[in-house]
Protein backbone atom coordinates (compact mmCIF):
# COMPACT_ATOMS: atom_id res chain seq x y z
CA UNK A 1 0.00 0.00 0.00
CA UNK A 2 1.24 3.45 -0.85
CA UNK A 3 -0.92 5.15 1.73
CA UNK A 4 0.39 5.93 5.13
CA UNK A 5 -2.47 5.44 7.53
CA UNK A 6 -2.87 5.22 11.23
CA UNK A 7 -3.41 1.54 11.93
CA UNK A 8 -5.28 2.08 15.17
CA UNK A 9 -7.99 4.41 13.88
CA UNK A 10 -10.98 2.66 12.30
CA UNK A 11 -11.32 3.51 8.62
CA UNK A 12 -15.04 3.72 8.95
CA UNK A 13 -17.31 3.70 11.98
CA UNK A 14 -20.87 4.28 13.02
CA UNK A 15 -21.16 5.77 16.49
CA UNK A 16 -24.49 5.63 18.37
CA UNK A 17 -26.36 5.90 15.11
CA UNK A 18 -30.11 6.32 15.07
CA UNK A 19 -32.00 6.67 11.85
CA UNK A 20 -35.52 7.00 10.52
CA UNK A 21 -36.80 7.73 7.03
CA UNK A 22 -38.56 11.09 7.19
CA UNK A 23 -40.97 11.09 10.10
CA UNK A 24 -41.34 7.30 9.95
CA UNK A 25 -40.52 4.89 12.75
CA UNK A 26 -36.89 4.58 13.78
CA UNK A 27 -35.12 1.80 11.82
CA UNK A 28 -31.73 1.94 13.55
CA UNK A 29 -31.57 2.17 17.33
CA UNK A 30 -28.23 3.30 18.71
CA UNK A 31 -25.98 1.23 16.47
CA UNK A 32 -22.20 1.38 16.85
CA UNK A 33 -19.86 -0.53 14.57
CA UNK A 34 -16.22 0.09 13.64
CA UNK A 35 -14.08 -1.24 10.84
CA UNK A 36 -10.34 -1.28 11.52
CA UNK A 37 -7.88 -1.03 8.59
CA UNK A 38 -7.84 -4.30 6.65
CA UNK A 39 -10.54 -5.79 8.83
CA UNK A 40 -13.34 -7.94 7.40
CA UNK A 41 -16.68 -7.61 9.16
CA UNK A 42 -19.97 -9.28 8.32
CA UNK A 43 -23.20 -7.49 9.08
CA UNK A 44 -25.92 -10.12 9.21
CA UNK A 45 -29.64 -9.68 9.34
CA UNK A 46 -32.91 -10.32 7.52
CA UNK A 47 -35.27 -8.00 5.69
CA UNK A 48 -36.24 -5.03 7.78
CA UNK A 49 -33.30 -5.45 10.17
CA UNK A 50 -31.84 -2.14 9.03
CA UNK A 51 -28.66 -3.44 7.40
CA UNK A 52 -29.21 -1.65 4.09
CA UNK A 53 -30.07 1.56 5.96
CA UNK A 54 -26.82 1.32 7.90
CA UNK A 55 -24.90 0.60 4.71
CA UNK A 56 -26.43 3.66 3.03
CA UNK A 57 -25.35 5.84 5.93
CA UNK A 58 -21.82 4.42 5.80
CA UNK A 59 -21.76 5.18 2.07
CA UNK A 60 -22.74 8.77 2.78
CA UNK A 61 -26.11 8.39 1.07
CA UNK A 62 -27.92 9.98 3.99
CA UNK A 63 -27.26 11.30 7.46
CA UNK A 64 -28.08 9.67 10.78
CA UNK A 65 -30.97 11.18 12.74
CA UNK A 66 -28.55 11.21 15.64
CA UNK A 67 -25.07 9.83 16.21
CA UNK A 68 -22.22 9.99 13.74
CA UNK A 69 -20.54 8.31 10.83
CA UNK A 70 -16.77 8.61 11.24
CA UNK A 71 -14.27 8.37 8.42
CA UNK A 72 -10.69 7.87 9.65
CA UNK A 73 -11.77 8.94 13.11
CA UNK A 74 -13.57 12.16 12.25
CA UNK A 75 -17.18 12.90 11.36
CA UNK A 76 -17.90 13.53 7.72
CA UNK A 77 -18.59 17.13 6.88
CA UNK A 78 -20.43 17.53 3.59
CA UNK A 79 -18.92 20.97 3.03
CA UNK A 80 -15.35 19.69 3.26
CA UNK A 81 -15.09 18.67 -0.40
CA UNK A 82 -11.44 17.57 -0.22
CA UNK A 83 -12.14 15.18 2.59
CA UNK A 84 -15.32 14.00 0.93
CA UNK A 85 -13.30 13.13 -2.16
CA UNK A 86 -10.76 11.21 -0.06
CA UNK A 87 -13.65 9.37 1.56
CA UNK A 88 -15.21 8.45 -1.76
CA UNK A 89 -11.89 7.09 -2.99
CA UNK A 90 -11.40 5.10 0.19
CA UNK A 91 -14.88 3.59 0.49
CA UNK A 92 -16.24 1.72 -2.52
CA UNK A 93 -19.51 -0.19 -2.88
CA UNK A 94 -20.33 -3.49 -4.57
CA UNK A 95 -24.02 -4.20 -4.98
CA UNK A 96 -26.17 -7.31 -5.15
CA UNK A 97 -27.47 -7.18 -8.70
CA UNK A 98 -24.73 -7.36 -11.31
CA UNK A 99 -27.36 -6.78 -14.01
CA UNK A 100 -28.33 -3.32 -12.83
CA UNK A 101 -25.09 -1.98 -11.37
CA UNK A 102 -23.32 -1.55 -14.74
CA UNK A 103 -24.34 0.92 -17.43
CA UNK A 104 -25.43 -1.25 -20.38
CA UNK A 105 -24.36 1.40 -22.92
CA UNK A 106 -20.83 1.76 -21.60
CA UNK A 107 -17.93 -0.46 -22.59
CA UNK A 108 -16.73 -2.48 -19.61
CA UNK A 109 -13.30 -0.81 -19.72
CA UNK A 110 -14.92 2.63 -19.52
CA UNK A 111 -17.12 1.53 -16.62
CA UNK A 112 -14.07 0.33 -14.72
CA UNK A 113 -12.14 3.53 -15.48
CA UNK A 114 -15.07 5.80 -14.61
CA UNK A 115 -14.23 6.17 -10.89
CA UNK A 116 -10.66 7.17 -11.83
CA UNK A 117 -12.06 10.11 -13.74
CA UNK A 118 -14.91 11.09 -11.46
CA UNK A 119 -12.76 10.82 -8.33
CA UNK A 120 -10.11 12.94 -10.09
CA UNK A 121 -7.29 10.48 -9.72
CA UNK A 122 -4.15 11.48 -11.61
CA UNK A 123 -3.28 9.95 -14.99
CA UNK A 124 -4.13 10.34 -18.66
CA UNK A 125 -5.82 7.89 -21.05
CA UNK A 126 -2.73 5.65 -21.39
CA UNK A 127 -2.32 5.28 -17.66
CA UNK A 128 -6.03 4.62 -17.23
CA UNK A 129 -5.95 1.92 -19.92
CA UNK A 130 -3.02 0.23 -18.18
CA UNK A 131 -4.91 0.40 -14.91
CA UNK A 132 -8.02 -1.17 -16.47
CA UNK A 133 -5.91 -4.03 -17.86
CA UNK A 134 -4.38 -4.58 -14.45
CA UNK A 135 -7.80 -4.56 -12.75
CA UNK A 136 -9.28 -7.03 -15.26
CA UNK A 137 -6.40 -9.34 -14.53
CA UNK A 138 -6.92 -8.94 -10.78
CA UNK A 139 -10.48 -10.26 -11.12
CA UNK A 140 -9.53 -13.03 -13.58
CA UNK A 141 -11.18 -11.56 -16.66
CA UNK A 142 -9.54 -11.69 -20.10
CA UNK A 143 -7.75 -8.53 -21.27
CA UNK A 144 -10.17 -7.97 -24.17
CA UNK A 145 -13.17 -7.87 -21.78
CA UNK A 146 -12.74 -4.10 -21.55
CA UNK A 147 -13.78 -3.66 -25.19
CA UNK A 148 -17.12 -5.40 -24.73
CA UNK A 149 -20.47 -4.33 -23.32
CA UNK A 150 -21.99 -5.77 -20.11
CA UNK A 151 -24.56 -7.89 -22.00
CA UNK A 152 -21.72 -10.09 -23.26
CA UNK A 153 -21.11 -11.34 -19.72
CA UNK A 154 -22.75 -13.78 -17.30
CA UNK A 155 -23.89 -12.76 -13.82
CA UNK A 156 -20.67 -13.99 -12.20
CA UNK A 157 -18.51 -12.18 -14.75
CA UNK A 158 -20.49 -8.98 -14.29
CA UNK A 159 -19.93 -9.19 -10.55
CA UNK A 160 -16.19 -9.46 -11.27
CA UNK A 161 -16.45 -6.33 -13.42
CA UNK A 162 -18.25 -4.51 -10.59
CA UNK A 163 -15.48 -5.60 -8.22
CA UNK A 164 -12.77 -4.39 -10.64
CA UNK A 165 -14.57 -1.04 -10.79
CA UNK A 166 -14.70 -0.84 -7.00
CA UNK A 167 -10.97 -1.59 -6.82
CA UNK A 168 -10.07 1.13 -9.34
CA UNK A 169 -9.46 4.00 -6.88
CA UNK A 170 -7.48 1.70 -4.53
CA UNK A 171 -10.06 1.84 -1.75
CA UNK A 172 -9.27 1.06 1.86
CA UNK A 173 -12.68 -0.52 2.36
CA UNK A 174 -15.22 -2.28 0.18
CA UNK A 175 -18.84 -2.18 1.32
CA UNK A 176 -20.52 -5.14 -0.29
CA UNK A 177 -24.28 -5.59 -0.17
CA UNK A 178 -25.26 -9.24 -0.74
CA UNK A 179 -22.59 -9.59 -3.45
CA UNK A 180 -23.23 -13.25 -4.28
CA UNK A 181 -26.93 -13.64 -3.46
CA UNK A 182 -28.03 -13.19 -7.08
CA UNK A 183 -25.48 -15.68 -8.44
CA UNK A 184 -25.91 -19.36 -9.26
CA UNK A 185 -24.42 -21.82 -6.79
CA UNK A 186 -21.64 -22.90 -9.13
CA UNK A 187 -20.26 -19.35 -9.53
CA UNK A 188 -20.97 -18.19 -5.98
CA UNK A 189 -17.94 -20.00 -4.58
CA UNK A 190 -15.68 -18.51 -7.28
CA UNK A 191 -16.69 -14.95 -6.40
CA UNK A 192 -16.23 -15.71 -2.70
CA UNK A 193 -12.72 -16.97 -3.47
CA UNK A 194 -11.99 -13.79 -5.41
CA UNK A 195 -12.98 -11.66 -2.41
CA UNK A 196 -10.86 -13.86 -0.14
CA UNK A 197 -7.84 -13.34 -2.38
CA UNK A 198 -8.35 -9.57 -2.63
CA UNK A 199 -8.62 -9.21 1.14
CA UNK A 200 -5.51 -11.33 1.61
CA UNK A 201 -3.32 -9.87 -1.12
CA UNK A 202 -4.34 -6.22 -1.02
CA UNK A 203 -5.21 -5.84 2.65
CA UNK A 204 -8.50 -4.22 1.74
CA UNK A 205 -11.02 -4.03 4.55
CA UNK A 206 -14.52 -5.23 3.90
CA UNK A 207 -17.92 -4.70 5.38
CA UNK A 208 -20.13 -7.40 4.00
CA UNK A 209 -23.85 -7.00 4.42
CA UNK A 210 -25.70 -10.26 3.98
CA UNK A 211 -28.45 -12.51 5.20
CA UNK A 212 -26.22 -15.42 4.23
CA UNK A 213 -24.11 -16.78 7.07
CA UNK A 214 -22.15 -18.92 4.62
CA UNK A 215 -20.43 -16.05 2.85
CA UNK A 216 -19.91 -14.19 6.12
CA UNK A 217 -18.24 -17.28 7.53
CA UNK A 218 -15.96 -17.46 4.49
CA UNK A 219 -14.97 -13.82 4.31
CA UNK A 220 -15.29 -12.12 7.67
CA UNK A 221 -13.20 -12.45 10.80
CA UNK A 222 -15.74 -10.57 12.83
CA UNK A 223 -19.52 -10.49 12.55
CA UNK A 224 -22.37 -8.45 13.92
CA UNK A 225 -26.01 -9.50 13.98
CA UNK A 226 -28.67 -6.89 13.40
CA UNK A 227 -32.27 -7.59 14.40
CA UNK A 228 -35.03 -5.01 14.26
CA UNK A 229 -32.53 -2.14 14.02
CA UNK A 230 -30.44 -3.25 17.00
CA UNK A 231 -27.09 -5.02 17.14
CA UNK A 232 -27.93 -8.10 19.19
CA UNK A 233 -24.62 -9.94 18.97
CA UNK A 234 -21.10 -9.17 17.87
CA UNK A 235 -17.86 -11.08 17.95
CA UNK A 236 -15.31 -13.24 16.24
CA UNK A 237 -17.14 -15.06 13.41
CA UNK A 238 -15.95 -18.55 14.35
CA UNK A 239 -17.01 -17.93 17.95
CA UNK A 240 -20.45 -16.59 17.09
CA UNK A 241 -21.15 -19.41 14.64
CA UNK A 242 -20.01 -22.21 16.92
CA UNK A 243 -21.46 -20.76 20.11
CA UNK A 244 -24.17 -18.20 19.33
CA UNK A 245 -25.37 -16.40 22.45
CA UNK A 246 -28.41 -14.45 21.35
CA UNK A 247 -31.61 -16.44 20.67
CA UNK A 248 -32.05 -14.69 17.32
CA UNK A 249 -28.53 -15.65 16.19
CA UNK A 250 -29.29 -19.22 17.21
CA UNK A 251 -32.50 -19.25 15.23
CA UNK A 252 -30.80 -17.73 12.21
CA UNK A 253 -28.07 -20.36 12.29
CA UNK A 254 -30.53 -23.21 12.79
CA UNK A 255 -32.60 -22.02 9.83
CA UNK A 256 -29.83 -22.34 7.26
CA UNK A 257 -30.70 -25.30 5.02
CA UNK A 258 -27.83 -27.78 5.26
CA UNK A 259 -26.80 -30.74 3.17
CA UNK A 260 -27.11 -34.02 5.05
CA UNK A 261 -23.79 -35.00 6.58
CA UNK A 262 -21.91 -37.65 4.59
CA UNK B 1 -47.22 -47.74 -7.19
CA UNK B 2 -49.09 -45.92 -9.96
CA UNK B 3 -47.75 -42.83 -11.69
CA UNK B 4 -49.01 -39.41 -10.65
CA UNK B 5 -47.16 -37.66 -13.44
CA UNK B 6 -45.44 -38.92 -16.58
CA UNK B 7 -43.53 -36.46 -18.72
CA UNK B 8 -42.41 -37.89 -22.05
CA UNK B 9 -40.20 -36.11 -24.58
CA UNK B 10 -41.35 -32.68 -23.49
CA UNK B 11 -39.94 -29.82 -25.54
CA UNK B 12 -40.82 -26.16 -25.16
CA UNK B 13 -39.85 -23.81 -27.94
CA UNK B 14 -40.31 -20.21 -28.93
CA UNK B 15 -42.88 -19.66 -31.64
CA UNK B 16 -41.79 -17.98 -34.85
CA UNK B 17 -38.80 -18.31 -37.16
CA UNK B 18 -36.25 -18.48 -34.33
CA UNK B 19 -37.96 -21.51 -32.80
CA UNK B 20 -35.30 -21.91 -30.13
CA UNK B 21 -35.84 -24.89 -27.82
CA UNK B 22 -35.86 -23.81 -24.19
CA UNK B 23 -36.80 -27.25 -22.88
CA UNK B 24 -35.35 -30.06 -24.92
CA UNK B 25 -36.67 -33.61 -24.86
CA UNK B 26 -37.30 -33.86 -21.14
CA UNK B 27 -38.70 -37.09 -19.68
CA UNK B 28 -39.28 -38.06 -16.07
CA UNK B 29 -42.06 -39.37 -13.93
CA UNK B 30 -43.35 -39.18 -10.42
CA UNK B 31 -45.06 -41.99 -8.50
CA UNK B 32 -48.15 -41.38 -6.42
CA UNK B 33 -47.16 -39.83 -3.08
CA UNK B 34 -43.57 -39.22 -4.12
CA UNK B 35 -41.65 -36.00 -3.52
CA UNK B 36 -39.54 -35.05 -6.48
CA UNK B 37 -37.02 -32.22 -6.52
CA UNK B 38 -36.08 -30.46 -9.75
CA UNK B 39 -32.79 -28.66 -9.41
CA UNK B 40 -31.12 -26.35 -11.88
CA UNK B 41 -29.57 -22.93 -12.28
CA UNK B 42 -30.98 -19.99 -14.22
CA UNK B 43 -31.90 -20.98 -17.76
CA UNK B 44 -32.12 -24.68 -16.94
CA UNK B 45 -35.75 -24.91 -18.07
CA UNK B 46 -37.05 -26.04 -14.69
CA UNK B 47 -39.74 -23.37 -14.38
CA UNK B 48 -40.91 -23.79 -17.99
CA UNK B 49 -41.28 -27.50 -17.30
CA UNK B 50 -43.49 -26.64 -14.32
CA UNK B 51 -45.62 -24.26 -16.39
CA UNK B 52 -45.99 -26.94 -19.06
CA UNK B 53 -47.25 -29.42 -16.45
CA UNK B 54 -49.82 -26.84 -15.40
CA UNK B 55 -50.79 -26.19 -19.03
CA UNK B 56 -49.91 -22.54 -18.50
CA UNK B 57 -47.59 -21.96 -21.44
CA UNK B 58 -48.97 -19.39 -23.81
CA UNK B 59 -47.74 -17.42 -26.77
CA UNK B 60 -44.81 -17.11 -27.58
CA UNK B 61 -44.16 -20.56 -26.12
CA UNK B 62 -45.38 -23.93 -27.38
CA UNK B 63 -44.91 -27.42 -26.01
CA UNK B 64 -44.63 -30.78 -27.71
CA UNK B 65 -44.41 -34.27 -26.27
CA UNK B 66 -46.78 -35.43 -23.56
CA UNK B 67 -47.45 -34.77 -19.88
CA UNK B 68 -49.88 -37.26 -18.38
CA UNK B 69 -51.44 -36.30 -15.07
CA UNK B 70 -53.37 -38.93 -13.14
CA UNK B 71 -56.86 -37.80 -12.18
CA UNK B 72 -57.08 -40.48 -9.52
CA UNK B 73 -59.95 -42.46 -11.00
CA UNK B 74 -57.80 -44.40 -13.45
CA UNK B 75 -58.21 -41.61 -15.97
CA UNK B 76 -55.42 -39.28 -17.10
CA UNK B 77 -55.20 -35.94 -18.84
CA UNK B 78 -52.42 -34.80 -21.18
CA UNK B 79 -51.76 -31.17 -20.30
CA UNK B 80 -49.83 -30.59 -23.53
CA UNK B 81 -52.72 -31.46 -25.84
CA UNK B 82 -55.83 -30.96 -23.68
CA UNK B 83 -58.04 -27.99 -24.56
CA UNK B 84 -58.03 -25.00 -22.20
CA UNK B 85 -61.51 -25.70 -20.85
CA UNK B 86 -60.52 -29.18 -19.78
CA UNK B 87 -57.42 -27.79 -18.05
CA UNK B 88 -59.52 -25.33 -16.04
CA UNK B 89 -60.98 -28.30 -14.20
CA UNK B 90 -57.56 -29.87 -13.68
CA UNK B 91 -55.69 -26.89 -12.29
CA UNK B 92 -56.47 -26.42 -8.63
CA UNK B 93 -58.43 -29.67 -8.40
CA UNK B 94 -55.76 -32.15 -9.56
CA UNK B 95 -52.65 -30.02 -9.46
CA UNK B 96 -52.04 -26.99 -7.28
CA UNK B 97 -49.17 -24.57 -7.63
CA UNK B 98 -47.11 -22.23 -5.47
CA UNK B 99 -44.63 -19.84 -7.08
CA UNK B 100 -41.69 -17.77 -5.88
CA UNK B 101 -43.71 -14.59 -5.83
CA UNK B 102 -46.95 -15.13 -3.88
CA UNK B 103 -48.51 -12.06 -5.44
CA UNK B 104 -48.45 -13.89 -8.79
CA UNK B 105 -51.27 -16.14 -7.64
CA UNK B 106 -53.17 -13.73 -5.40
CA UNK B 107 -55.60 -10.96 -6.30
CA UNK B 108 -54.50 -7.64 -4.77
CA UNK B 109 -58.05 -6.26 -4.65
CA UNK B 110 -59.89 -9.18 -3.11
CA UNK B 111 -59.92 -9.99 0.60
CA UNK B 112 -57.91 -13.09 1.44
CA UNK B 113 -60.95 -14.91 2.82
CA UNK B 114 -62.93 -14.32 -0.38
CA UNK B 115 -60.06 -15.64 -2.53
CA UNK B 116 -59.88 -18.80 -0.45
CA UNK B 117 -63.65 -19.23 -0.49
CA UNK B 118 -63.67 -19.49 -4.28
CA UNK B 119 -61.97 -22.93 -4.67
CA UNK B 120 -63.54 -24.23 -1.46
CA UNK B 121 -66.96 -23.47 -2.93
CA UNK B 122 -66.30 -24.54 -6.48
CA UNK B 123 -64.36 -27.74 -5.91
CA UNK B 124 -65.54 -28.87 -2.52
CA UNK B 125 -69.08 -27.55 -2.44
CA UNK B 126 -68.98 -25.65 0.85
CA UNK B 127 -71.69 -23.04 1.37
CA UNK B 128 -72.67 -20.44 3.99
CA UNK B 129 -71.44 -21.20 7.53
CA UNK B 130 -69.60 -24.33 6.45
CA UNK B 131 -67.75 -22.25 3.85
CA UNK B 132 -66.79 -19.64 6.43
CA UNK B 133 -65.48 -22.35 8.72
CA UNK B 134 -63.57 -23.99 5.86
CA UNK B 135 -61.85 -20.66 5.05
CA UNK B 136 -60.72 -20.23 8.65
CA UNK B 137 -59.60 -23.87 8.83
CA UNK B 138 -57.57 -23.44 5.65
CA UNK B 139 -55.80 -20.41 7.13
CA UNK B 140 -55.22 -22.22 10.42
CA UNK B 141 -53.76 -25.23 8.59
CA UNK B 142 -50.98 -23.06 7.16
CA UNK B 143 -50.37 -21.79 10.70
CA UNK B 144 -51.40 -18.22 10.16
CA UNK B 145 -52.10 -16.43 13.41
CA UNK B 146 -55.53 -14.85 13.88
CA UNK B 147 -57.25 -16.45 10.86
CA UNK B 148 -60.27 -14.11 11.24
CA UNK B 149 -58.12 -11.03 10.86
CA UNK B 150 -56.13 -12.49 7.94
CA UNK B 151 -59.35 -13.50 6.17
CA UNK B 152 -60.53 -9.89 6.31
CA UNK B 153 -57.17 -8.51 5.10
CA UNK B 154 -55.99 -7.60 1.65
CA UNK B 155 -52.81 -9.31 0.57
CA UNK B 156 -50.61 -6.22 0.88
CA UNK B 157 -51.64 -5.94 4.52
CA UNK B 158 -49.76 -9.10 5.52
CA UNK B 159 -46.01 -9.86 5.52
CA UNK B 160 -44.07 -11.70 2.80
CA UNK B 161 -43.95 -14.96 4.72
CA UNK B 162 -47.65 -14.74 5.53
CA UNK B 163 -48.44 -14.08 1.85
CA UNK B 164 -46.65 -17.26 0.88
CA UNK B 165 -48.64 -19.15 3.54
CA UNK B 166 -51.84 -17.72 2.04
CA UNK B 167 -50.68 -18.80 -1.44
CA UNK B 168 -50.06 -22.30 -0.08
CA UNK B 169 -53.51 -22.36 1.55
CA UNK B 170 -54.99 -21.36 -1.81
CA UNK B 171 -53.02 -24.06 -3.65
CA UNK B 172 -54.20 -26.68 -1.14
CA UNK B 173 -57.83 -25.52 -0.96
CA UNK B 174 -59.19 -27.82 -3.66
CA UNK B 175 -57.23 -30.79 -2.22
CA UNK B 176 -55.06 -31.42 -5.27
CA UNK B 177 -53.30 -34.75 -5.67
CA UNK B 178 -50.12 -33.01 -6.82
CA UNK B 179 -48.52 -29.80 -5.62
CA UNK B 180 -46.00 -27.99 -7.78
CA UNK B 181 -43.84 -25.60 -5.76
CA UNK B 182 -41.54 -23.46 -7.91
CA UNK B 183 -38.88 -21.73 -5.78
CA UNK B 184 -41.54 -21.18 -3.08
CA UNK B 185 -39.07 -19.94 -0.46
CA UNK B 186 -36.45 -18.19 -2.59
CA UNK B 187 -37.78 -14.69 -1.91
CA UNK B 188 -38.16 -15.30 1.83
CA UNK B 189 -35.82 -14.62 4.72
CA UNK B 190 -33.98 -17.68 5.91
CA UNK B 191 -35.85 -17.96 9.23
CA UNK B 192 -39.17 -17.55 7.39
CA UNK B 193 -38.07 -20.05 4.76
CA UNK B 194 -37.48 -22.64 7.47
CA UNK B 195 -41.07 -22.29 8.68
CA UNK B 196 -42.58 -22.43 5.18
CA UNK B 197 -40.55 -25.55 4.31
CA UNK B 198 -41.75 -27.24 7.48
CA UNK B 199 -45.30 -26.32 6.58
CA UNK B 200 -45.01 -27.67 3.02
CA UNK B 201 -43.52 -30.89 4.29
CA UNK B 202 -46.29 -31.35 6.85
CA UNK B 203 -49.03 -30.56 4.32
CA UNK B 204 -47.67 -33.06 1.80
CA UNK B 205 -47.35 -35.76 4.46
CA UNK B 206 -50.75 -35.20 6.07
CA UNK B 207 -52.60 -35.18 2.77
CA UNK B 208 -50.59 -37.91 1.05
CA UNK B 209 -50.00 -35.53 -1.83
CA UNK B 210 -47.31 -35.84 -4.47
CA UNK B 211 -44.88 -32.95 -4.71
CA UNK B 212 -42.71 -31.45 -7.42
CA UNK B 213 -40.35 -29.05 -5.69
CA UNK B 214 -38.34 -26.81 -8.01
CA UNK B 215 -35.32 -24.92 -6.74
CA UNK B 216 -31.81 -23.70 -7.49
CA UNK B 217 -30.86 -24.52 -3.90
CA UNK B 218 -29.58 -28.05 -3.41
CA UNK B 219 -29.67 -28.10 0.41
CA UNK B 220 -33.33 -27.02 0.32
CA UNK B 221 -34.20 -29.70 -2.25
CA UNK B 222 -32.23 -32.33 -0.34
CA UNK B 223 -34.29 -31.59 2.75
CA UNK B 224 -37.65 -32.19 1.10
CA UNK B 225 -37.31 -34.53 -1.93
CA UNK B 226 -36.89 -38.32 -2.12
CA UNK B 227 -35.72 -38.13 -5.72
CA UNK B 228 -33.99 -35.42 -7.71
CA UNK B 229 -33.98 -34.42 -11.37
CA UNK B 230 -30.96 -32.30 -12.33
CA UNK B 231 -31.59 -29.95 -15.26
CA UNK B 232 -29.27 -27.76 -17.28
CA UNK B 233 -29.78 -25.74 -20.46
CA UNK B 234 -33.25 -27.20 -21.01
CA UNK B 235 -32.19 -30.83 -20.66
CA UNK B 236 -32.26 -33.47 -17.98
CA UNK B 237 -28.71 -34.17 -16.87
CA UNK B 238 -29.35 -36.85 -14.28
CA UNK B 239 -32.15 -38.42 -12.24
CA UNK B 240 -31.70 -40.36 -9.04
CA UNK B 241 -32.53 -40.86 -5.38
CA UNK B 242 -31.57 -37.77 -3.40
CA UNK B 243 -28.97 -39.60 -1.36
CA UNK B 244 -27.35 -41.16 -4.41
CA UNK B 245 -27.22 -37.80 -6.24
CA UNK B 246 -25.54 -36.22 -3.21
CA UNK B 247 -23.06 -38.99 -2.53
CA UNK B 248 -22.36 -40.48 -5.97
CA UNK B 249 -23.30 -38.09 -8.77
CA UNK B 250 -22.63 -39.69 -12.15
CA UNK B 251 -22.58 -36.73 -14.49
CA UNK B 252 -19.89 -34.08 -14.59
CA UNK B 253 -22.37 -31.22 -14.16
CA UNK B 254 -24.04 -32.85 -11.16
CA UNK B 255 -20.60 -33.34 -9.61
CA UNK B 256 -19.87 -29.62 -10.09
CA UNK B 257 -23.20 -28.62 -8.59
CA UNK B 258 -22.95 -30.97 -5.62
CA UNK B 259 -19.29 -29.98 -5.13
CA UNK B 260 -20.12 -26.26 -5.09
CA UNK B 261 -23.03 -26.80 -2.66
CA UNK B 262 -20.84 -28.94 -0.43
CA UNK B 263 -18.05 -26.33 -0.49
CA UNK B 264 -20.54 -23.62 0.55
CA UNK B 265 -22.02 -25.88 3.24
CA UNK B 266 -18.55 -26.63 4.61
CA UNK B 267 -18.01 -22.92 5.23
CA UNK B 268 -20.33 -23.18 8.20
CA UNK B 269 -19.44 -25.17 11.30
CA UNK B 270 -20.99 -28.63 11.48
CA UNK B 271 -24.41 -28.54 13.04
CA UNK B 272 -24.24 -29.84 16.60
CA UNK B 273 -25.91 -33.23 17.09
CA UNK B 274 -29.57 -33.08 18.07
CA UNK B 275 -30.31 -29.75 16.41
CA UNK B 276 -31.03 -30.65 12.83
CA UNK B 277 -33.74 -28.11 12.31
CA UNK B 278 -35.00 -24.75 13.37
CA UNK B 279 -37.45 -24.45 16.18
CA UNK B 280 -40.63 -23.07 14.72
CA UNK B 281 -42.60 -20.12 15.95
CA UNK B 282 -40.74 -17.29 14.29
CA UNK B 283 -42.20 -13.93 13.47
CA UNK B 284 -42.86 -13.20 9.83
Amino acid sequence: MTHDHDLATPVLAARNVRFSYGRGAEVLHDVSLALAPGETVGLVGESGAGKTSLLRLLLGLGSPTSGEILFEGRPLDRRDTRRLLAYRRAVQPVYQDPFSSLDPRMRVGDSIAEPLRSLRLPGGPARRAARVAELLEAVDLPADAGERFPDAFSGGQRQRIAIARALAPEPRVILADEPVSALDTSVRMQVIELFQRLARERGIGMLLVSHDLTIVSALCRRMAVLEGGRLVEEGNTRGVLTDPRHPYTRRLLASVPRLPAL
Amino acid sequence: MSAMLEIENLSVHLDGPDGRRLVDDVSFDLADGQRLGVIGESGSGKSLTALAVLGLLGHPLSASGSIRLSLGDGDTVDTVSAPGRRLDGVRGRTVGAVFQEPLASLDPLMRIGAQLAWPLRRHRGFRADALRRAVLDALAEVQLPEPERIARSLIHEVSGGQRQRVAIALALAAEPRLLIADEPTTALDVTVQAGVLELLQAAVENRGMSLVFISHDLPVVAGIADRVVVMRGGRVVEIGDTRRILTAPREEYTRTLVGASRALDDLLPARPAGSDGPTSGGTE
